[in-house]
């Protein structure tokens, strides 16, 4: 959960609307509780099943399985801008004469290949990537604070735009990206253990990811400052581009890169696993059998999903958020969560 | 059943792309579906990626039809099960 979490935003951060953008992402820890209380909440009403059963047991064969296929389209279409972010880093920070193409077809299958092996692979590959993108985090945040390109001053003037935009800013986009995402995890509700265990794993995740984001938000400012930060693309890649220690150690940028690329591949495979699903439980046949294929087809997508950086990024800060992130995070799960409510009796309930 | 799924979540997929390019661009959603599709016969990778899809997907289903199981077995050099040896 943690390495999902952080996957895409440590680099992106969190949109920037406001200029304290390391405080948007404290505050936002609050409402990404109550986000995954109800979450754990429709986990417990649920009685042991994944969220494609739910869906099923709280909407009717029908539509919940429209649902269950709304679902999948959601899972795929996010898998494949992450691809597509990840292509956006390389493509114009480290292989700039490299086709694009080369490199989505390369990495998918990577992708399709962590998705096979299910949910057990993932967790021993999370576990692997969670450890190589904090130590090289921390190696970045030392090796900044020794070339002497963190300055605090960056920091003021505090809340220059109000409180108000600030927690505007929580509800508009922080909240739903990337702590709703989370939302892809009740998928594999029947692999996570006890809802107890799964409860304090989420908490800490959430936890742990929100102090990481902050951090890494603080970083960026304290060293690019805040108009530099509000129009760099990779705040954090151009951030290591400042690292200096003694004209020797320089160009740390791959750093940077490593954290993007393996934090895309676990991401891209938790999706991609959690759409095969949804498409074997609409299609009746096993999930690795749509692993493969579905990985080629969000290669493609990610290829086509825009045109151009300034879409990509429009697209995805305002549309994708109020089209799909608000819907199929927040309100289809609440009206779930209340449809199992009412069709569970009292005693069941408590 | 493999290749029908890939074929539905492929057509979806694209009309989400289709929708949101709608509302980026201002265009109509007929104008930028002809746009998306346009790239496939000009050979674009994601034109052959989709086919690739379709072809692993297509696999998936055919391999598990007997007859490509039994050229699958006769190529592994697997004896097949079916083969009834005359003993004399």
């Amino acid at each position: 959960m943690l390495v999902f979490l952080l996957g895409t935003s440590i680099i992106y951060g969190t949109p920037r609307l406001v200029p304290d953008t390391w405080l948007v992402d404290l505050l936002t820890i609050v409402p990404a509780f109550l986000l995954a209380g109800q979450y754990l909440l429709l986990i417990r009403l649920g009685r042991g099943g994944n969220l494609y059963d739910m869906l099923i047991g709280a909407w009717g064969k029908s539509a919940g399985r429209l649902l269950i296929l709304a679902y999948t389209v959601y899972f795929l279409y996010i898998a494949s801008r992450n691809l597509r972010d990840m292509l956006e880093l390389v493509m114009t920070a480290l292989l700039r004469n490299t086709p694009g193409e080369l490199v989505v077809i390369l990495f998918v299958p990577i992708v399709a290949f962590a998705a096979v092996g299910g949910i057990a692979a993932l967790g021993r590959l999370s576990i692997l990537i969670v450890l190589m993108v904090m130590m090289f985090f921390l190696t970045l945040t030392f090796l900044l604070i020794f070339s002497g390109s963190v300055d605090s001053e960056r920091l003021f003037p505090f809340l220059s735009e109000g409180f108000g935009k600030v927690a505007g800013s929580v509800f508009r986009s922080s909240l739903w990206f990337p702590y709703g995402e989370l939302i892809v995890f009740l998928v594999f509700r029947t692999y996570l253990g006890e809802s107890g265990t799964m409860s304090r794993t989420c908490m800490f995740s959430l936890l742990s990811s929100a102090v990481a984001l902050t951090f890494s938000d603080l970083l960026q400012i304290c060293t690019l400052g805040m108009e530099n930060k509000k129009y760099s693309v990779f705040a954090l890649l151009d951030a290591a581009r400042l690292i200096n220690v003694a004209n020797f150690i320089t160009r740390m940028d791959a750093l940077v890169a490593f954290i993007f690329i393996f934090g895309v591949l676990l991401k891209a495979a938790v999706l991609l696993y959690a759409g095969s699903r949804g498409a074997a439980v609409l299609f009746k046949t096993e999930v690795n059998r749509f692993a493969y294929p579905l990985a080629m087809l969000i290669g493609a997508l990610s290829l086509l999903v825009s045109r151009n950086h300034a879409e990509h990024v429009s697209e995805g800060l305002i549309h994708v958020m109020y089209w799909l992130h608000i819907p199929l995070q927040f309100i289809v799960p609440l009206a779930t969560l209340l449809l199992l409510w009412i069709r569970t009796p009292g005693g069941a309930r408590a | 059943m493999v290749t029908i799924g890939v074929g539905v979540l492929a057509m979806l997929s694209l009309a989400l792309l289709a929708f949101f390019d709608t509302l980026v661009y201002r265009q109509s959603f007929f104008h930028v579906i002809g746009q998306l599709y346009g790239q496939v016969p000009h050979f674009a990778a994601s034109g052959w990626m989709l086919a690739l899809a379709f072809l692993l997907a297509a696999w998936n289903d055919l391999n598990r039809r007997p007859f490509i199981k039994r050229i699958l077995a006769k190529a592994s050099g697997e004896r097949r099960k079916e083969q009834d040896w005359k003993r004399n």
